[in-house]
């Protein structure tokens, strides 16, 4: 019996193999220090791991099941009521050095980055779930918690929302990105 | 039509998923994985098992959990002598720190999932629940970084002469509290186990006073303490024949093998074995005849899994945990031939496997 632990310890290898860097992505992404991101992967997969009977098995449906999790981790991490872990002390000591150079972030992106930042919350995170972890709609109605059939339409309604914003914010090529909406 | 504001926007993410993927970070990440595998998982399956929600996930803990773990090995009759003990029990229990609660009234209600090197035990009284855990005292220094990063308040306590250290964590109310101690080469914890937020926790003067009345206690005493759902080898094949009593068998069906293994099980765990089986069986038959076009096939797996509802065992489990909700909920899509969760599932064919632990019962 001792042994029958292996398939599960195998599985969660994989799925950490697998998965680990779009979850250390997503939470590099939305918390601000790297260790905070470090603690976000080292949480997850630690619930991944003692609900691994919950996790999806197809990797299409166990990305975004992990990122709802990163998703409740960030947010408990953001209302203070968690400490930081002591999984990931490592892992954060060195994501931070690897990540001090700073960021070569050009004006245009800066730009669309300040857009998203006047979007409001949920409309910001639908659109940053399509565009930097590259969900699906159906992935981020997984990821969100929400029905799935609702998130076409908001994501249309939050790309709509951004263009305003960029319209407003004098982005250079706002008229071309502009124009595709009447397309 | 978004695709350039997409990609507008994914390029102004604060990191890509290329510079993610170029970090050096492979002995951290490993070091990781090893620290996160080296968590124990035990505790969680029962916990979630009597939740009464209806997720496929549930059941499927509840079915798997009697193939993964289970390891300890009893023959004989509890209250007898040390002898009656099958040999590989009363190794465990000499190398293990056996301890008991010695306020009165508190009794093991779960003792289904343990072996020399990790276990953890479940004490209760009165709805009140706490989990004594056991564990190579080599991850001390982890686990006390660890609970002492995620909770509040921490203090001593003397318990049987070894100082266990208290923590208190703040994630409720109610309060939870654990408590860490090393004895004898192990690393020991006791912790209040809630199983919702409504159950009766104990306040910290009660948990405190607890940790200070544990005994240690001997073998023999230790053995026959172990809850009466525990279903000892020795009569699972009695067992198992009662539950299958009043649930229709499809032809070559091999019971014995759901009693072949020489390992303690939880009768919950037991039930979730054995209906499981023959569910998975039936079902299985019933896909093949669905697809082959054989309607008397099919009709035949129907008429046995609307049966479901009046097998005992199963509604002896649904007291305590949803797999019998899971199981009737594919009974009954099976029936109106159609889609499982009351019908806003996915269909039988793609879910039952999954739901039941299908997979756990392959011999």
């Amino acid at each position: 019996m001792m042994d029958a632990m292996a398939p599960d310890d195998e599985r969660f290898r994989r799925l950490f193999e697998l998965h680990r860097r779009a979850v250390l992505g997503y939470a590099l992404r939305r918390a601000g220090d790297p260790a905070d991101a470090a603690d976000v992967l080292a949480e997850t997969f630690l619930v991944a791991w003692r609900r691994l009977d919950e996790v999806p098995h197809r990797a299409q449906d166990a990305r975004p099941w992990l990122l709802a999790v990163a998703r409740r981790v960030l947010a408990n991490q953001r209302r203070g009521q968690q400490r930081r872990g002591r999984l990931s002390e490592r892992l954060g000591a060195e994501l931070a050095a690897q990540l001090a150079a700073g960021s070569d972030r050009i004006d245009e992106d800066e730009l669309v980055a300040r857009g998203l930042e006047r979007l409001e919350p949920a409309d910001r995170e639908m659109l940053r779930l399509a565009c930097w972890e590259g969900l699906r709609p159906a992935q981020i109605a997984t990821a969100l918690g929400e029905p799935a059939g609702t998130v076409r339409s908001r994501l249309h309604r939050a790309r709509t929302r951004l263009r305003r914003e960029l319209a407003d914010l004098g982005y250079p090529d706002a008229p071309a990105v502009a124009q595709e909406e009447r397309r | 039509m978004s695709q350039r504001l997409d990609a507008r926007v994914a390029a102004a993410a604060p990191i890509s998923d290329a510079e993610v993927h170029a970090l050096a970070l492979k002995e951290a990440e490993l070091e990781l994985l090893a620290a996160i595998i080296g968590e124990p998982r035990t505790g969680t399956i029962p916990r979630r098992r009597r939740r009464r929600a209806l997720t496929w996930s549930l059941a499927a803990a509840a079915a798997c959990a009697a193939a993964v773990i289970g390891v300890l090995a009893l023959t004989g009759s509890r209250g007898g002598s040390e002898s009656a003990f099958a040999a590989e029990a009363v190794r465990v229990a000499n190398a293990v720190p056996r301890l008991l609660i010695g306020e009165p009234g508190w009794k093991v209600v779960r003792a289904d999932e343990f072996r020399v090197d990790d276990g953890e035990m479940t004490f209760a009284k009165g709805g009140k629940r706490i989990d004594l855990r056991w564990l190579a005292a080599r991850q001390r220094d982890f686990k006390t970084r660890d609970r002492a990063a995620s909770a509040d308040r921490r203090s001593t306590v003397d318990v049987l002469g070894d100082e266990a250290v208290l923590f208190r964590y703040e994630g409720g109310p109610p309060h939870s509290y654990t408590a860490l101690w090393v004895r004898g080469g192990y690393l020991l914890e006791l912790r209040t186990s809630g199983t919702s937020r409504r159950s009766p926790v104990p306040g910290a003067g009660e948990f405190e006073h607890i940790l200070r009345s544990l005994k240690a206690v001997g073998v023999e005493e230790w053995l026959s303490a172990m809850p009466p759902s525990v279903v000892l080898p020795v009569d699972q094949e009695k067992v198992v024949a009662k539950m299958l009593a009043d649930i229709p068998q499809p032809g070559g069906f091999d019971a014995r093998r759901l009693s072949s293994q020489a390992s303690v099980r939880d009768r919950y765990q037991l039930g979730a074995r054995v209906t499981g089986a023959v569910s998975c069986a039936w079902i299985e038959r019933w896909v093949a005849a669905k697809r082959s076009g054989d309607t008397r096939a099919a009709a035949e797996a129907v008429a046995a899994m609307k049966t479901s509802r009046r097998w005992a065992i199963l509604r002896e489990m649904s007291a305590q945990g949803a797999y019998p909700e899971v199981l009737w909920d594919i009974a009954d899509a099976m029936v109106r031939g159609g889609r499982t969760l009351g019908g806003k599932g996915p269909p039988v064919q793609d879910a039952y496997r999954s739901a039941l632990g299908c997979d756990a019962f392959v011999p």
